[in-house]
């Protein structure tokens, strides 16, 4: 995606106000958020001691999501704003759609496969428009099968299809379009950025109004990939927010991103051509040390498993309920550490290896009356 | 994908026999990932006529078929001991550091070469982790499936089986 500097003409946008900015950044959380179920149902559904390459490239990517979710937190906090990770409908009720260029694909929850590592890519894949036109796509109601006719829904279930996630990269406020692709939603977010904070100077104020003490600063982040960015002022808003779209796509359509992290994209990519990428090869073309994957030697989750389909088996039924109610507390306490206690963040690691261990022991147990399929947490929040 | 093979029928049985004489949950030794490493074993070690027999056997009977503390055993540690060996106490003695699938520490009947039977051996390099003493005495395996950096600091987090006894 192409980033937006202060010293470029003002561009068209679509955030006049910080309000709308808000709901945009509430938006990012969301989206973030609704790639983490995925990757790592995959991830677990992985048996031990085996496929470690698949296994890793998935753990990096899943662990740089989190990342991407707390920087757009504290980019909302920086500008005044309140994270919400607790909202109804914060958690999509899969399977959800993201946007890719002129179409929608399904994100399903669903074992390593072959057609869960073609999700992934489009997950991350690079679709920058090319003209300012085409940053904005109309939705194909019919094609999403919300409407048979093509027309869009009526108002409110408009307005419950967009809070609900069930549909993301729509337009905030407009919902009858979408952005073509994520890096667009970025886009748009720091022009909003750009946009309201050039007018608040002329005022003599800032849009950067949040108490900095709401950050969440690199003592209170675990990762190994990337740093997280305090959000102070434009500059670092920026910053942040062109990270969490490179760290996908790459930088300038190169293979890197700006803190030399192979872009996850290209990861997954990997796994496709069966090769690691290394310094200096051009996209699509990896030319490192060969690795291999055993699509065999994976748990058989069964897709979009729900607590309906485990009715037949009471034990399993009885710890999806429970996994869904420690992954709602979990994100309470996400949300706390964003909104001011960033030190629960050291704790909450804890409880996301809690987490693994409750999603291991589901995904290894076999469901009764679907033959050749396992359990698997639901995230019915 | 479609049908449930027998193959399937005899592993839900065995993983349901288990829970009777392991005390833990179906739930619980599914969620191990070792069901079918530990019934093959079994199959594989002492043949299916004598499994099937330990499985009908009453798994509350003080003598129990040697069979079943076998299994039992297998399930708590990760380790097969034959029949013959699963009432003994020297667990320590192969599993410590550098002596797993090394000869005894201590002699004991029926060792490797002695009568061409094989000594205890781990089923998997998840076994050990997945033993249920661990989830039995409220632990962590050591040095595996880490608690997160730093845990140690808090009370430990007992499961709910264990809450109720403790408080």
């Amino acid at each position: 995606m192409s980033v937006s500097s202060a010293s470029e003409p003002a561009q068209d946008c679509r955030i006049q106000t910080i309000e709308e900015l808000h709901e945009y950044l509430y938006k990012g959380l969301q989206l973030e958020h609704a790639t983490l179920p995925p990757y790592l149902t995959a991830l677990y559904s992985l048996q031990p001691g085996k496929n470690s390459d698949a296994w890793h490239v998935i753990r990096v990517v899943a662990v740089e999501e989190m990342l991407h979710l707390t920087l757009v937190a504290n980019v909302l906090n920086a500008v005044g704003g309140t994270p919400d990770l607790t909202r109804a409908d914060f958690v999509p009720n899969y399977p959800t759609r993201l946007p890719c260029g002129p179409d929608y694909f399904d994100v399903h929850l669903r074992p390593f496969s072959p057609e869960a590592l073609d999700t992934f890519l489009k997950i991350e894949k690079p679709a920058q428009a090319a003209t300012e036109d085409d940053r904005f796509v109309p939705v194909d109601w019919a094609a999403l099968g919300v409407t048979s006719d093509g027309a869009a829904p009526p108002p409110e279930e408009l307005a419950a299809l967009e809070e609900s996630g069930t549909v993301l990269g729509l337009v905030p406020g407009e919902p009858t379009q979408r952005f073509l692709s994520i890096g667009e939603f970025y886009e748009e977010i720091i022009r909003g950025i750009n946009h309201l904070e050039d007018q608040a100077r002329k005022a003599g104020k800032t849009i950067f109004t949040g108490d900095p003490a709401r950050q969440v600063t690199p003592e209170y982040f675990y990762s190994g990939g990337g740093d997280v960015i305090e959000v102070t002022g434009r500059d670092s808003a920026v910053a942040a927010l062109t990270l969490v779209a490179e760290q996908g796509e790459g930088l300038y359509g190169g293979i890197y991103d700006s803190q030399d992290e192979l872009a996850h994209f290209y990861r997954f990519e990997q796994l496709e051509k069966g090769r690691y990428y290394q310094k200096g090869d051009d996209p699509g073309e990896p030319s490192g040390p060969e690795l291999s994957v055993d699509w065999s030697a994976v748990h058989p989750v069964k897709p979009d498993v729900k607590l309906a389909d485990l009715e037949q088996d009471p034990e399993v039924l009885a710890a999806a309920r429970e996994f869904n109610q420690f992954y709602a507390t979990f994100l309470t306490s996400i949300n706390l550490a964003y909104n001011g206690q960033p030190d629960l963040l050291l704790k909450a690691v804890w409880e996301m290896f809690r987490m693994r261990d409750r999603m291991n022991l589901l995904i290894r147990n076999p469901l009764t009356g679907h033959p050749g399929s396992n359990a698997g947490p639901t995230f019915e929040i | 994908m479609t049908q449930e093979t027998s193959a399937d029928t005899e592993l839900r049985d065995f993983v349901r026999f288990s829970a009777a004489v392991t005390g833990f949950s179906e739930f619980d030794l599914w969620g191990t990932g070792q069901a079918e490493a530990y019934h093959r074993t079994a199959l594989e070690q002492v043949g299916p006529e004598a499994v099937r027999a330990a499985m009908a056997a009453d798994p509350s009977a003080v003598h129990a078929d040697p069979v079943v503390k076998s299994i039992i055993k297998l399930w708590y540690v990760g380790v097969w001991y034959r029949p013959e060996q699963a009432g003994r106490l020297d667990v320590a003695a192969w599993t410590a550091p550098g002596r797993s699938g090394a000869k005894p520490a201590v002699p004991e009947g029926g060792r490797d070469g002695e009568d061409g039977s094989s000594p205890p051996f781990v089923v998997s390099p998840d076994a050990y982790t997945e033993g249920l003493l661990w989830r039995a005495i409220g632990a962590h395996p050591s040095g595996a499936k880490a608690p997160g950096y730093g845990s140690w600091a808090t009370p430990p987090a007992f499961e709910d089986h264990h809450e109720e006894e403790v408080r």
